[in-house]
């Protein structure tokens, strides 16, 4: 052991790699949220497919140096069948499993037409409870 | 021996069911990251071999940077900025304050000379104030700084000499090791040095933490290092090969114009000494080590080689620099004599004579007559000294002293080395993370658009190329059977 010990200060191994992790994690930007009307937009989405999935993520394989389609020696690719059994199973679990809460805060517009014996009634106003709702991961 | 029919047990879906979870619930609860380790600062990796880690991850060589970093630290305006930055961080650990009129924002206990007790307590920015306060004085002082400088321009180059012989021990012709021709000009210096190449290093002071070692150890190491200074060989080991390097029978050629053989010459600068000194150590390992390996073998004992010189500088930064403290003993070397007017070499020769110390803290230094060392309260003790007879746990206030301008040089050297390659590694990350950032937004922009081409192909496209096809195909068929079906409208009509 060293008789003369680097100075407290220098010791800072730690701190200098908390702050080059602070400078990577700040590139990773949350989702921002999206607007009713592009959530209206997304009505088109074709819901999840396992099978999809799984075949465009072999088709990257060769991006990364994988090998796809059977093996050399006529083996199968169990990367492949891997794939596929993950991605099965994750689509299955969000298709079957998952369940989307929803809460809305109070405050939304409602317009309201209506009749009663005076004739056409009709009303504006703000809902003044949360509400809640169930959605179904597709 | 009857047949051993292997038993067979087959499991339920739910049995074997279990059994998996179980063994993944082990799995995950075994996993390193899981485990929190909490290392002492002082247990951990050091910061510079830390830094070193992150270059060589991201794909730099750290032997670039850190032969670029001993090339701005021996320019003439770095060390005398090093040098004073040791004097008033001195100064201030002596609760000194050098310049007279500068008002500190809080009460300085008034020290009698030097003689101060090293045990008072300041807050870290008043001693961050002081030690300001203190350089800025010395920086204004043309006339310690402009003899500093000279005498640092002409002698510079003498330290990678005497580093030679602090990294491969005595050269093997006496005149080579002491003289005109010599890498140091008196047998004292030469015996200071060897006595720092046997006790010192890191030993002393190391840039990484150190792995425990026990006394037994340490004694062995030093037994080795004195036997291999005494043979004036630097070992190296690469792929498992031990090579022996030795310094030229006239090593002066690295560090003077003139080719191996030849006398005089002026003396070259230090950063083209050292790029001889390295451009050697390659050569003869190449030499050494024939075959295909050869040149590969060169360019890592060259790596290798540069980290050793950083590490011997800075864990022996203080006998290097002593000389310029203390004073030189003995005769002044040739190169700074008559290098300026004759007022400013008058200063010259006083500072080398009687040292930064005895100027900036007069009496501070003084000579013992029977042995002819310089002597003094902060005067920093010998390797071999603190070695032999310093206890780390117990040191008295004397010890302290004598062990204080040798802590702040060797941590202000590695601060100075630490900044640089820090430096260096935010704005390399930086870069780094800018390009990656673009690189995935191009690579994600590319997948998006390579996806819809795909889904418009196969469901807009797809739809009306097929029925394009279906059309063509329609035609072609009808093509052939319009007879018929002219046949079939008009049954009346002939058929030719």
């Amino acid at each position: 052991m060293a008789f003369i010990d680097i100075d407290s200060n220098l010791n800072a191994a730690d701190d200098v790699a908390d702050l080059l992790l602070t400078f990577i994690n700040d590139t990773y930007e949350a989702n921002r949220g999206l607007t009713v009307y592009e959530i209206l937009s997304e009505k088109v989405r074709p819901g999840l497919n396992a099978e999809v999935l799984a075949n465009s993520i072999v088709s990257r394989f060769k991006e990364i140096g994988l090998p796809s389609g059977p093996l050399i020696n006529g083996t199968q690719n169990v990367m492949e069948a891997f794939v596929v059994v993950l991605c099965e199973e994750i689509i299955d679990a969000i298709q079957n499993d998952m369940r989307v809460d929803i809460g809305i805060f109070p405050g939304g517009t409602v317009n309201a037409n209506g009749a009663n014996a005076g004739g056409p009634v009709a009303a504006v106003g703000t809902t003044i409870t949360a509400q809640e709702g169930i959605g179904v991961a597709r | 021996m009857a047949y051993v029919v292997p038993l067979e047990q087959p499991l339920s879906e739910s049995q074997a069911k279990l059994i998996a979870q179980v063994g993944s619930m082990k799995n995950l609860t075994d996993l390193s990251f899981l485990k929190k380790f909490k290392l002492k600062k002082e247990e951990g990796i050091s910061l510079f071999d830390y830094l070193i880690k992150v270059l060589r991850s991201m794909g730099i060589d750290p032997q670039i940077l850190l032969t670029s970093f001993l090339n701005e630290f021996f320019r003439t305006d770095k060390m005398v900025e090093f040098l004073f930055s040791a004097i008033a961080k001195l100064a201030a650990a002596m609760y000194k304050k050098l310049d007279p009129n500068y008002e500190l924002s809080f009460e300085l206990y008034a020290c009698p000379g030097i003689d101060c007790s090293l045990n008072k307590s300041m807050t870290d920015e008043e001693i961050v104030e002081l030690v300001e306060c203190n350089y800025r004085w010395l920086d204004s002082q043309t006339l310690i700084k402009e003899p500093l400088a000279i005498a640092l321009t002409a002698l510079k180059t003498r330290m990678i000499q005497e580093l030679m012989i602090l990294i491969f021990g005595k050269p093997k012709k006496d005149e080579a090791a002491v003289g005109p021709n010599g890498l140091v000009n008196d047998i004292g210096r030469l015996n200071e040095l060897i006595e720092e190449s046997n006790c010192g290093g890191n030993q002393i002071f190391s840039v990484s933490v150190p792995a425990s070692s026990n006394y037994g150890e340490i004694e062995y190491n030093r037994l080795q290092k004195a036997e291999q200074t005494k043979k004036g060989n630097l070992s190296f080991q690469i792929t498992c090969q031990g090579v022996q390097i030795s310094l030229p029978d006239d090593p002066m050629y690295l560090f003077k114009d003139v080719p191996p053989g030849f006398q005089g010459g002026q003396t070259v600068t230090p950063q083209v000494a050292m790029a001889n000194v390295f451009n050697y150590v390659g050569n003869q390992v190449q030499r050494k080590t024939t075959g295909e390996n050869s040149q590969s073998n060169a360019a890592s004992a060259e790596k290798s080689f540069v980290q050793k010189f950083l590490e011997t500088l800075i864990s022996s930064i203080t006998c290097l620099v002593s000389p310029y403290f203390v004073g030189f003993v003995g005769t002044i070397p040739g190169e700074a004599q008559g290098v300026a007017p004759q007022a400013t070499q008058l200063l010259v020769d006083d500072l080398l004579t009687n040292g930064l110390l005895n100027i900036v803290f007069p009496g501070s230094v003084t000579t013992d007559p029977n042995t002819g060392k310089r002597v003094g309260e902060f005067v920093p003790a010998t390797s071999c000294e603190i070695t032999n007879s310093y206890d780390k746990e117990n040191l008295t206030e004397s010890q302290k002293k004598k062990i204080a301008l040798m802590t702040i040089l060797c941590n202000l050297l590695l601060n100075m080395l630490i900044g640089y390659i820090l430096a260096y590694v935010l704005e390399k990350v930086k870069e780094m993370i800018k390009k990656y950032i673009s690189k995935r937004a191009q690579a994600r922009i590319q997948r998006k658009i390579d996806k819809m081409k795909k889904k418009f192909e196969t469901s807009m496209v797809g739809r009306s190329v097929k029925k394009a096809e279906r059309s063509a195909r329609q035609v072609r068929l009808l093509q052939t059977i319009s007879k018929l079906l002219k046949f079939r409208k008009n049954p009346s009509r002939p058929m030719f």
